[in-house]
């Protein structure tokens, strides 16, 4: 074939057609890519304009200075919208469901601009939000919510029920953790934003604060028990460096007064490398230091550690027969001992499991070493407040437990039980408890309030909620028998 | 005058591509659970469709027989790469909602059908109006089971909440083989009617001739 | 393991590519009378679409991104397809006649399967979130793709299965033909909406 030949072939105007269509179209393209290609930023105005539903103009801001990472949120990203003085915040919201929720919330400031006015728009982008699978299931005017219920110094919570309370977000089932979630980014933004547009940041605050003495204590795995007048402290120091945690059980009479010191586990860490003293050698000083502690009072330990037990230093050691050369282990001991003493007459005074108790309207009469408690609960959504009478003997057990008001509620609407049904479960955990010490209900409930206890300890689930509120009540009554047996009446007329 | 009036009901409604030659099936299970994105898909079908038809009539003389069916895919990819700019950059939310619907009428066969069956045998006017009717009948076909569909599944009507009241179940893929199912049997059943209908009424104009002539 | 196990997973039963993404519905429809022609046809389709995508996978990431032309992705794609089906229409032919006879009438309608084109997009766009945590590359997208298509030929067969089964029975003159076929498939959907509570 000759080359004349082959361009007049059927092969050349195939070839030549299909190469001539590739390029055409592959050249309009091209131009076409160029003329209508969304930029990044046109992208992030999008999602911005979805979320603020119209076209804004906005700013990032500088939050690199500031506390982000808040208990119940962190802070991505704030956008000033120009046209409005609106605030835009990209936020993780913490504890939602198998993990966190990204949310778009829209702030709006107030009219001096010094703080939060209210809350616009609330979005939760289905992107990025993999884990939270019954998002979906939350409509939007459950996102409205947010801007409708909004006034100073509101938190939002999630809830089960239908009431009009303000910033109570109701969620049929299924979502709610993801509603946790959200409302805890709703709370985690204006918390910031406050700050934020007064200028300031935020101070952590101290959950532990009512308690004196607590600089150099390890607070989250310190826990005390109450016997009588006595109280017996487990306490895990933080480190002192170079010495390192001290574990000390310590327990205080009635006197505030250390009635036994005893250290299950020493800190101090070996000292030969910088001159110091061996281990041993520390800790002999430290064990005969701490006998010296039996008998003495709040007053001793502080004049000793001074105002900040942090800054502490062996100054006031000589005069007080302590031998200084573990001067760190020492005033670890010593804080331990300054926090039993000085906490004494609040922890004894104060009463235990009330998370969910309505004190007001509790109350309690004393006969013959048994004390009956009248017991109302908060509720426990989707429950109703229960009303409890429970009596305790004097080996701390609960000798009856009657229910006399049920606060269960129907649960047909969202795939839960009768009334009936949940009554008659709640019963029969309720006959359970008859018998039981302060020691089951540690066991069996927890922070949270779920029934992850409830199969070793022979309760039946399903009503999980209801029953919580029985054992909350019952724990109640057996944890705070020696208080109750000093302390006349309780409610209202406790005062 | 009477073949452009026959195209045009051809495509919406004898030779309806949805109900009457069940083409395209894919983007139209996968849609009809929202009405906006189904109304939006047929519409982007009938602008594809009919570019098509007409770019494909024009060069029917050009392409050599041998190689049009690679020239058309071309074509036709090249359109929607171009409805798929379009979209992303001025109908966003469109884009959204398609997803990977969008890329997919590549293969969507009313448009090759259609290039093959019409286009690379008729005019140019022809060929287009082909095109839109053809699409306008998909359109018309995936938009009434997307009302269907998001009204009985969701309880709203193109993204509008109407009633709380839903059956889930007709939002999902299963529902759309149902709602889809059950509008051929009704649409063939209308039009087996209408055609027996017309043919009777033909017959007895034809009888009612005869005897007037034999009269 | 556990992103092996995430992909045969989403693959065959949660993503399954008819029943919850209505990919490839025209030869499941079309192509499922009986079980020996279903079983070909599902066969096919995974043959190409593992083709295809150890094909177009690499193209893409390797020439098309750093090129800056991912827009031309659609052209490329369904060209690459096309010429796939073509050559492997005439490899069969030539290697094997008798799986030519069994296979061979499938191969040109696979070209306008969206399956096909369906999963070579997916495997660069949506696919990382079935990857549970590891980075993708092209033995996930392959596997990926096997098992969409195993998917695939799954539902292809039970759908075979049961119109078999439909043929022992008189349907109503309005519902026989697709109607049925589309009730039928509707069933199968429901059932695999079990599967959406694996997570």
């Amino acid at each position: 074939m000759t080359a004349k030949q082959f361009f007049k072939s059927t092969s050349f105007k195939c070839i030549a057609t299909l190469l001539g269509v590739l390029l055409v179209c592959g050249i309009f393209l091209t131009i076409m890519n160029g003329l209508l290609e969304v930029t990044e930023e046109e992208k992030f105005q999008r999602v911005l304009s979805s979320i603020y539903g119209k076209n804004v103009t906005t700013s990032e801001q500088n939050i690199s200075d500031k506390n982000t990472d808040l208990k119940a949120a962190k802070i991505n990203n704030v956008y000033l919208v120009e046209d409005d003085g609106n605030y835009i915040l990209n936020v993780t919201g913490k504890n939602a469901y198998q993990g966190n929720v990204i949310c778009w919330v829209v702030v709006k400031p107030s009219a001096d601009k010094k703080s939060v006015g209210g809350i616009g728009n609330v979005k939760v982008p289905s992107t990025g939000n993999d884990s939270q699978s019954f998002l979906n299931k939350i409509s939007s005017s459950m996102f409205d919510r947010f801007a409708q219920d909004y006034k100073d110094g509101i938190i939002y919570s999630y809830g089960f029920d239908d009431s009009d309370q303000e910033g109570e977000m109701y969620v049929k089932t299924d979502a709610s953790y993801t509603m946790r979630g959200v409302c805890n980014a709703v709370n985690g933004s204006i918390q910031f934003m406050n700050a934020f547009l007064s200028g300031g940041d935020i101070e952590e605050e101290d959950p532990y604060k009512e308690y004196a003495y607590h600089g150099l204590i390890n607070m989250e795995s310190t826990s005390w028990v109450k016997n009588g007048s006595e109280i017996t402290y487990s306490i895990v120091t933080t480190g002192n460096a170079p010495a390192a945690s001290f574990e000390i059980t310590v327990t205080v009479d009635e006197s505030k007064t250390v009635k036994a010191f005893e250290i299950t586990k020493h800190g101090s860490t070996d000292g030969t490398a910088y001159g110091g003293l061996t281990i041993e050698q520390y800790n002999e000083i430290v064990d005969a230091n701490v006998a010296k502690f039996i008998g003495k009072d709040a007053d001793y330990f502080a004049g000793i550690l001074g105002e900040d037990e942090k800054a502490a230093t062996n100054a006031g050691f000589a005069d007080n027969e302590l031998t200084s050369g573990a001067t760190k282990s020492t005033v670890l001991c010593l804080a331990a001992a300054a926090f039993a003493t000085s906490n004494y007459e609040l922890i004894i005074n104060t009463l235990e499991y009330t998370s969910r108790i309505d004190m007001e309207n509790t109350g309690w009469t004393v006969a013959d070493g048994e004390i009956t408690f009248t017991i109302k609960t908060l509720k426990n959504a989707p429950a109703d407040p229960f009303e409890i009478t429970v009596t305790v003997g004097a080996d701390k057990t609960i000798t009856a437990l009657e229910i006399t008001k049920h606060g269960s509620t129907d649960g047909t609407a969202y795939g839960g039980l009768t009334i009936d049904e949940y009554n008659a479960i709640v019963d029969a955990n309720a006959a359970k408890l008859i018998g039981k010490g302060l020691d089951y209900f540690k066991a069996v409930l927890d922070d949270e309030g779920t029934n992850a206890g409830f199969a070793d300890n022979e309760l039946s689930s399903g009503a999980t909620k209801s029953t919580v509120l029985c054992l909350s009540a019952a724990a109640f009554a057996v944890a705070n028998y020696d208080y109750c047996l000093t302390h006349v009446g309780g409610g209202e007329s406790n005062e | 005058m009477n073949k452009y009036k026959k195209i045009t009901l051809d495509g919406l409604i004898f030779q309806n591509p949805t109900f009457m030659l069940v083409l395209g099936t894919c983007p139209t299970l996968g849609l009809i659970n929202s009405a906006f994105s189904a109304m939006g898909m047929g519409l982007t079908v009938v602008v594809i469709l009919t570019l098509s038809n007409l770019l494909i009539s024009l060069l029917r003389k050009v392409i050599p027989n041998e190689v049009r069916i690679p020239c058309y895919i071309v074509i036709i990819a090249t359109l929607v790469t171009f409805a798929r700019m379009f979209l992303q950059k001025f109908l966003p939310d469109l884009y959204d909602s398609l997803g990977g619907f969008l890329a997919l009428i590549v293969v969507n066969c009313i448009i090759l059908g259609r290039a093959e069956a019409f286009a690379n045998k008729h005019n140019v006017l022809e060929s287009a109006l082909d095109g839109v009717s053809q699409g306008l009948g998909f359109t018309a076909a995936l938009t009434l089971m997307g009302v269907i569909c998001e009204f009985l599944g969701k309880g709203s009507l193109f993204g509008y909440e109407i009633m709380s009241f839903k059956i889930a179940m007709l939002a999902t893929p299963a529902g759309a083989f149902l709602v889809y199912g059950l509008c051929i049997a009704v649409f063939v059943y209308v039009i087996d009617g209408f055609e027996r209908a017309r043919r009777v009424k033909a017959n007895k104009l034809a009888r009612e001739n005869m005897l007037t002539e034999v009269a | 393991m556990a992103t092996f196990i995430a992909i045969v997973l989403a693959a065959v039963l949660t993503n399954n590519f008819i029943t919850v993404k209505t990919y490839g519905v025209c030869p499941f429809l079309g192509v499922s009378k009986n079980t020996s022609s279903a079983t070909g046809m599902g066969i096919a389709v995974t043959l190409v679409m593992v083709l295809a995508t150890l094909v177009t996978y690499p193209i893409y990431t390797y020439v098309m991104v750093p090129l800056k032309i991912e827009f031309l992705e659609i052209i490329f794609f369904i060209f690459i397809i096309a010429s796939l089906v073509q050559m492997l229409e005439k490899i069969i032919q030539k290697v094997s006649p008798s799986l030519y006879g069994a296979m061979g009438i499938y191969l040109p309608l696979i070209t306008t399967n969206c399956a096909v084109l369906g999963v070579t997009e997916l495997v660069i766009g949506d696919m990382s979130k079935f990857l549970a945590g590891a980075s993708m590359n092209i033995g996930w997208a392959a596997l990926y793709a096997l098992f969409a298509g195993l998917g695939f030929t799954l539902v292809m067969i039970i759908m075979s299965g049961m119109r078999e089964k439909l043929n022992y029975y008189k349907t109503p003159k309005a519902i026989a033909g697709f109607p049925i076929a589309m009730v039928t498939a509707c069933f199968i959907c429901m059932a695999f909406t079990v599967f959406s509570y694996i997570s």
